[in-house]
């Protein structure tokens, strides 16, 4: 399993140099800040909970139905997928074409083939968890405070940022094999913003188009959105859809 | 008959321009030879190409024996390749970094920390074993790069200029440890810009102008070539470099 140079063996690498990067970006390099870090991602988790509860628990303003949440929750992903596939799209031009051990490790035995799985792999767990740190906590409250169907939002989750990952790898190589690759890392950088960027610019056109107005949160909550989804499923202990 | 540690044979690489124009090159097993040149000669990309970075528009390489380009993961188990500025993980410490570069060659995890262990002590880094390489100094680094570079035991070391920027103790002490390895056995091909190194340290050196080798032999055998009786290596390679466009004086027929 743990084989030098196996596909776990890696992976243990890659996440080694992953976690203590984000430590390092979190604690200004000094080792001592760790256990403040914990505390403060700890209370982070809390509040983000609170939050979530006041939006969708049982002594919210107002009572949700099942399609509001939905539509809400859909948004709460599918936010994160352009910016998801621009953060991927990031990752893979530093991790594929300019990270500074490809000499060490391509120079080495080692099957290339196996350590790029990897690294797309962690690409694609990486923009997953950005995902999940918007939309857990509203995924949680709801799993408690109605229905454990809620649960199926995760896999939904970790097939976007999956998804995000094929379509940067794509676009990237794309990118790679037509303008070469000096140029690649900055055009990914401009195609990464304006991807990022599409989503919240796509709903402000729907808003303005559908309904004369500017916020996003009207045209998400807006009947016209509403009546254009299927049925939903019905479920137990559910609020009706309104 | 003994195999040469490299075989290069009529190798091309072409960029904008030919970065390396029917390359020529051969290296016996156990030898020390430096590889001088301009910049832009094609020293890094004849080496890279070696290493298995880049893949040569044509020709043929050979590593004791083993074609490169036909069988690179074997070909890759015996050679060790330095760049001019070698990476190393800031995160890691020099022992985990050993580790992993031991674990990318197959060398299984004991293994790897025993000879780790050792070749920090013998770089004088084992103080720093434990530490990550973060704050290091460029000299440390160099140091580091160049234990991960024997600690999985490579038959062919290849280094891209490995004392630039070095103090005069590492420079001294990356040497020792070059020649040490060299009367162990393994053969090491380096480039340089110091051209007293080379005098110093290399059996054979080799000259590359405009992607070509265009003198080769021992030093005595270049100021022959260059018709400099005593002449430093410094103005036998100024001669060489200066001559006529890509004309090959080779001198070693042995």
């Amino acid at each position: 399993m743990m084989a030098p140079s196996g596909i776990f063996w890696l992976a243990r690498h890659e996440m080694r140099l992953s976690w203590r990067d984000v430590m390092a970006m979190m604690t200004a390099g000094r080792r001592s800040r760790e256990i403040g870090v914990l505390i403060f991602v700890l209370v982070a988790a809390i509040f983000l909970h609170f939050l979530a509860w006041t939006l969708a628990g049982p002594s919210g303003a107002e009572p949700r139905s099942r399609i509001d949440l939905l539509v809400f929750i859909t948004a709460l992903m599918v936010l994160p997928f352009s910016l998801m596939t621009s953060q991927a799209m990031e990752s893979v031009t530093r991790i594929f074409y300019s990270r500074s051990d490809l000499d060490l490790v391509l120079s080495s035995p080692a099957s290339a083939r196996k350590l790029f799985a990897v690294r797309m792999g962690a690409i694609a767990l990486s923009t997953t968890l950005l995902s999940l740190l918007l939309a857990a906590p509203l995924i949680n409250v709801l799993v408690v405070t109605q229905s454990a169907t809620w649960l199926a939002a995760y896999p939904v989750l970790i097939s976007l940022g999956t998804v995000a990952t094929a379509i940067s790898l794509t676009l990237t190589m794309v990118l790679f094999a037509v303008i070469g690759a000096r140029r690649t890392r900055l055009i990914a950088q401009i195609t990464a913003a304006l991807v990022g960027a599409s989503f919240i610019i796509g709903i402000q056109l729907a808003a303005i188009s559908s309904m004369g107005t500017l916020s996003r949160m009207a045209y998400l909550t807006s009947d016209n959105l509403k009546g254009s989804l299927p049925e939903s499923i019905p479920c137990s202990g559910c609020p009706p859809a309104q | 008959m003994q195999v040469n540690a490299l075989e290069i044979r009529d190798l091309c690489k072409k960029f904008d321009r030919p970065a390396v124009d029917h390359l020529n090159l051969t290296v016996r097993a156990g030898e020390f030879y430096a590889l001088l040149g301009p910049n832009g000669a094609g020293k890094t990309t004849s080496l890279r190409m070696v290493a298995g970075l880049l893949r040569p528009d044509a020709g043929s390489i050979s590593v004791f024996g083993r074609d490169v380009l036909a069988n690179p993961v074997e070909a890759k188990k015996t050679v060790a390749w330095v760049p001019d500025e070698p990476m190393i993980y800031d995160r890691l410490t020099p022992m985990e970094y050993l580790e992993f570069v031991a674990g990318l060659w197959g060398v299984q995890p004991a293994a790897a920390e025993k000879r780790a262990t050792e070749l920090l002590e013998w770089l004088k880094l084992a103080p720093h074993a434990h530490e990550r390489c973060e704050g290091f100094s460029k000299g440390m680094r160099q140091k580091v790069a160049l234990a991960g570079a024997l600690v999985h035991d490579p038959e062919l070391i290849i280094l891209d200029e490995p004392l630039t920027g070095l103090d005069a103790a590492s420079a001294r002490l990356v040497k020792d440890v070059l020649l040490q390895r060299v009367s162990q056995g393994a053969t090491v091909i380096m480039t340089t810009h110091i051209l007293e190194v080379a005098e110093r340290m290399a059996q054979r050196i080799g000259v590359i102008s405009q992607g070509r080798l265009v003198a080769e032999g021992t030093l005595g055998e270049l100021r022959k070539l260059a018709g400099k009786g005593e002449g430093t290596l410094e103005e036998v390679f100024l001669d060489i470099v200066s001559g006529p466009e890509g004309e090959a004086r080779e001198l070693d027929a042995a």
